[in-house]
């Protein structure tokens, strides 16, 4: 254990030889990827609240992360830095994913179906959970509205106005929306508590 | 109270499936030889381009230089 934290390299050197690596030598950053493959891979399936979706955007942000790593000048850490790529590239998948998912209600084909009747009470069963399952229903029973900013926050520790700029909206209202989503998580997940 | 933070977000971890870093590997090289072979694609037209360019002047200089010769 001792002797493996010595030899743990700083990211900060890592990122420095991943930089100046000759073209298809990855060893440094593969090392950086191994570092943070799993904080990266369950902010994508909690932001995406898909498990299928996850592990192809955590990938994604990798490539992108290894592509751009010839302009990251260090000013924040790689883990921040990561940290925003995979904000931006998430949200940017929630946009596109809503503008494909589009289902006309008006549709009586699609209006009697029952695979688009959403039951009102999501959580059901959740009770039979153990503590963890029951952190990630409720996570993914929230809204993106509030689940994103309240991920951004609570999960990466990005700041207000970091999460204002991702999510294209003013430092206040990002503010507001974190404390919805603490707000809404705690009401399900607490009621959830009670009731056991 | 809702402005405290949501500590049990952190007990969450999701551990990607084996071999996910040989992946990302993968995925990179592929981009990288994808990347390569576009700038070839573009680099191999203006390469012929300009050897013809530059055969058209040498003959076009040629003709030229003979036509002062002549004089």
């Amino acid at each position: 254990m001792l002797d493996k934290k010595r030899t743990l390299k700083p990211d900060g050197d890592l990122v420095l030889e991943a930089q100046s690596a000759p073209t298809g030598d990855m060893r440094a950053f593969a090392e950086l990827v191994r570092r943070y493959q799993e904080p990266v891979n369950t902010n994508c399936r909690y932001m995406s609240g898909s498990p299928a979706d996850a592990e192809d955007l955590a990938q994604e942000v990798f490539v992108k992360a290894y592509f751009g790593l010839k302009r990251f000048e260090g000013r924040s850490s790689f883990e921040t830095w990561v940290k925003r790529i995979k904000a931006n590239h998430c949200i940017n998948f929630l946009k596109k994913r809503s503008s494909r998912s589009f289902v006309d209600v008006e549709d009586p084909g699609v209006s009697s179906s029952d695979r688009v009747r959403v039951e009102p009470t999501g959580l059901k069963g959740l009770d039979r959970l153990s503590k963890r399952e029951r952190i990630r229903a409720t996570l993914d029973s929230l809204p993106e509205s509030t689940r994103i900013p309240l991920i951004l926050r609570d999960m990466d520790g990005l700041s207000y106005q970091d999460i204002a700029d991702e999510l294209g909206v003013g430092l206040s209202a990002a503010k507001m929306r974190v404390k919805r989503g603490r707000e809404a998580f705690r009401a399900r997940y607490g009621h959830r508590e009670a009731e056991e | 109270m809702g402005s405290e933070p949501i500590l049990e977000l952190a007990e969450l971890a999701e551990t990607p499936s084996d071999g996910f870093e040989g992946r990302v590997q993968r995925s990179i090289l592929r981009r990288n030889f994808a990347a390569d072979l576009a700038s070839y694609a573009w680099f191999t037209p203006i390469r012929i381009l300009l050897e013809y360019l530059g055969l058209a002047l040498s003959l076009g200089g040629g003709s030229s230089t003979e036509g002062q010769g002549g004089e």
